[in-house]
């Protein structure tokens, strides 16, 4: 399969009063046209700054993109100024946000919030638009589309309004889909109906996917590949199977172990990774996890390099653990979402 | 809609009897009354008895405001009908005065300019007061919303600290700095400018709308910037505030990942919202308009209602103090009532039933 976006060195600072925020460190990854990558890692490990460096959506000041480059069919995202930008966004490249309360502007009737994509884009005229429009909205399961169309965000549900954004994401068939925790702030049966018609939509449209998400779980039927990311830097990406049967980060591992089993009958303990992430401004020159690995060597005051372990599968850890049978029980989760 | 308005104003009829009510029976209360002298000079207790004979201050307060509200003569038929009413006996005796009523639409009659009716008073100042009110939100409006938006575009840019230093200064300086200085500079400096008096008499198209001629706009520019500058800049800082606060939003990022300009994403998905703040405080600034248009009216020599307000609290004139209280009380009702119907306007997560 062909490249879609090709990211190397990545880097994004905020240069905020208190210091410099080394928000996202040499992040390298590439995304397959049609392929899913999933991204997890906890909250403040730079997976949606990564994301938004891309789109050049990072607010500046305080932030900057301040090295690597992004390659998006060829082109290179972190060159381009923004009017260049402007032609991409919405258009090859859509991103979709974590909070559809908040996400979609209150004020603006749907229809004009989906429309306008439509005529900047593929400058199609207002009839055409709301047409389109309408057939969007369909396609991403409201009922009573072309009467609900010009009704007020306040007027949907959650997973309603997290439809709709999908629908203003993919108004002009892009080829990347970026979703920063579309689900997160949905209750459970309406995060698997989002999942569920994204898949669909994925198959129908072909478009590569970037699915960002703290919930390893989800990923299982989702993602080709998942990208572990912490403090900023990829610790580890694999294919999704080997990542679930074969972890090598020791962070991956506490990750794997932190997932509710499904199938205990009793209200099992979780294992959160104990400890904090460090402090991005006063960052570690050793390994950004030391401090809360279990398995640190001595070596482990040098920051390692990503390493390839095997098939598409690279680690940053000097230890490379072999992940013990703790995850047996996450076949079961696959099985069942 | 009409309904919302129909509802809102039969609500505020009580609220406006009770503080003509308030107002009727505090300025009782004041030493002295209207018909004690007549310029220096202390008017015979006999002409004076008769003359308060004529506005019925020999009534008792609740009949004297009954008759205010309804007429005299639908208070002398409730007495000839139901005279066991208390104070019945000492209204039955009386003739009937001058009051129509003020549910009738009558203002009543004014007891220091007597025989003037406050109608035609009202009808002649009113709509003057009202021009210089509008005008000076208007430029309230248009010059403060404008630099609102720039200053928080260009936040911590020189653009952004010479408006706020403009805003603070505009601010700080009171209209009755502003007014005389204007006065001064292009009245009687350069001649450009009439000092005082308004460029257009009544009556006004539909009651209000001015003759848009050149001697009605150089009239109004000095006292309209005067009242208009300190407006802008309230405005101003309240724009920019609310607008810098919408820019941070989630829904202006979903704005720019669509990849519209930049002045669509301001103009479209920003400032409709942060203007819903700004309209919130428009209803407080009308009654602070109101007040500024007292001082204001002063300065210019201005034939508005303020200096009948005013003059009336000095000359006891009982009736005009109520009724042009009256009509503040109106107008600051219709006033909130405009900004709650922009507000739903502007916010349709508000619904106004
Ligand atoms: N506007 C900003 N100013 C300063 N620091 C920021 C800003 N936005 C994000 N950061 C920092 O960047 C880091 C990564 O944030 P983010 O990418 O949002 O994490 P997450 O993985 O939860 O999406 C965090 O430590 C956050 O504090
Ligand atoms: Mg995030």
């Amino acid at each position: 399969m062909a490249r879609l976006l090709d990211v190397k060195e990545l880097e994004t600072r905020f240069f905020t009063e208190n210091g410099v925020v080394k928000a996202v460190n040499h992040v390298t990854f590439h995304v397959d046209e049609g392929e899913t990558l999933g991204v997890v890692g906890e909250s403040g490990s730079g997976k949606s700054v990564t994301m938004l460096s891309l789109m050049k959506l990072i607010p500046q000041p305080p932030g900057k993109v301040t090295g690597g480059e992004a390659l998006f069919q060829g082109r290179d995202l972190v060159q381009m100024n923004q009017n260049e930008m402007r032609e991409i966004r919405g258009n090859n490249m859509a991103m979709i946000f974590q909070d559809p309360m908040t996400s979609l502007n209150p004020v603006l009737r749907i229809s004009t919030q989906i429309m306008e994509a439509l005529e900047l884009h593929l400058k199609l005229n207002k009839q055409e638009a709301r047409d389109r429009a309408v057939e969007l909205l369909r396609m991403v399961g409201i009922p009573a589309a072309e009467k609900r169309i010009d009704d007020y965000p306040h007027q949907f549900s959650g997973g309603m309004r997290q439809r709709v954004m999908i629908a203003i994401g993919l108004a002009c068939v892009p080829q990347l889909l970026i979703a920063d925790e579309p689900t997160t702030a949905l209750d459970v049966t309406i995060q698997a109906q989002i999942v569920d018609l994204v898949k669909d939509l994925r198959s129908e449209i072909g478009m590569a996917i970037i699915w960002i998400t703290h919930d390893m779980s989800l990923l299982a039927s989702l993602a080709d590949r998942i990208m572990v990311m912490y403090a900023g830097e990829i610790v580890e990406v694999a294919p999704v199977n080997q990542l679930y049967e074969n972890p090598r980060h020791p962070y991956t591992i506490g990750l794997l172990r932190s997932i509710p089993r499904l199938d205990s009958r009793e209200h099992e303990r979780l294992q959160p990774v104990q400890g904090f992430p460090p402090d991005l401004i006063d960052y570690p020159t050793t390994c950004p996890f030391m401090p809360r690995c279990p398995y640190a060597i001595s070596q482990c005051v040098q920051d390692p390099d990503l390493e390839e372990v095997g098939d598409r599968h690279f680690v940053r850890c000097w230890v490379k653990p072999r992940g013990e049978k703790v995850l047996a029980h996450h076949h079961r989760v696959r099985e069942i979402t | 809609m009409l309904s919302y308005i129909i509802r809102r104003t039969l609500v505020s009829i009580p609220v406006i009897l009770l503080m003509a009510f308030v107002v009727f029976y505090l300025i009782r209360q004041v030493p002295a009354g209207p018909f004690d002298f007549v310029g220096d000079r202390a008017l015979p207790p006999a002409i004076r008895e008769n003359l308060e004979k004529r506005y019925h201050l020999d009534w008792p307060l609740m009949w004297q405001f009954t008759s205010y509200v309804v007429g005299d003569d639908v208070a002398l038929g409730v007495c000839n009908v139901a005279g066991f009413i208390p104070g019945c006996d000492i209204i039955k005796e009386t003739p009937e005065g001058v009051s129509r009523g003020l549910i009738r639409g009558d203002l009543g009659e004014s007891m220091k300019q007597r025989g003037r009716s406050i109608n035609t008073i009202v009808g002649n100042s009113f709509p003057v007061s009202l021009q210089l009110g509008i005008l000076s939100i208007i430029l309230g409006l248009l010059i403060g919303i404008p630099a609102g938006v720039l200053a928080a575009l260009r936040q911590n840019s020189w653009v952004d600290y010479l408006a706020s230093f403009v805003a603070v200064l505009g601010l700080s300086i009171p209209s009755m700095v502003i007014g005389p200085v204007l006065i001064v500079v292009f009245a009687v400096k350069l001649g450009w400018l009439p000092a005082a008096q308004w460029g257009a008499p009544p009556p006004y198209t539909l009651g209000i709308i001015p003759p848009l001629t050149w001697d009605f706009f150089k009239h109004t520019i000095m006292p309209v910037i005067a009242l208009g500058t300190g407006l802008s800049a309230s405005i101003a800082r309240l724009t920019r505030a609310s607008l810098l606060q919408v820019i941070r939003e989630d829904y202006i990022r979903t704005a720019r990942a669509k990849g519209l300009k930049e002045r669509v994403v301001i103009v479209r998905h920003a400032l409709k919202n942060s203007l819903i703040p700004v309209v919130t405080i428009l209803g407080p600034m009308v009654a602070g308009v109101v007040t500024g248009t007292f001082v204001i009216e002063l300065i210019f020599a201005i034939p508005g209602m303020g200096k009948y307000f005013i003059d009336s609290i000095t000359n006891r004139d009982y009736t005009l103090i109520t009724s042009v209280s009256v009509i503040y009380g109106v107008l600051l009702v219709a006033a909130n009532m405009l900004v709650d119907i922009t507000y739903g306007w502007l916010d349709p997560r508000i619904r106004l039933d």
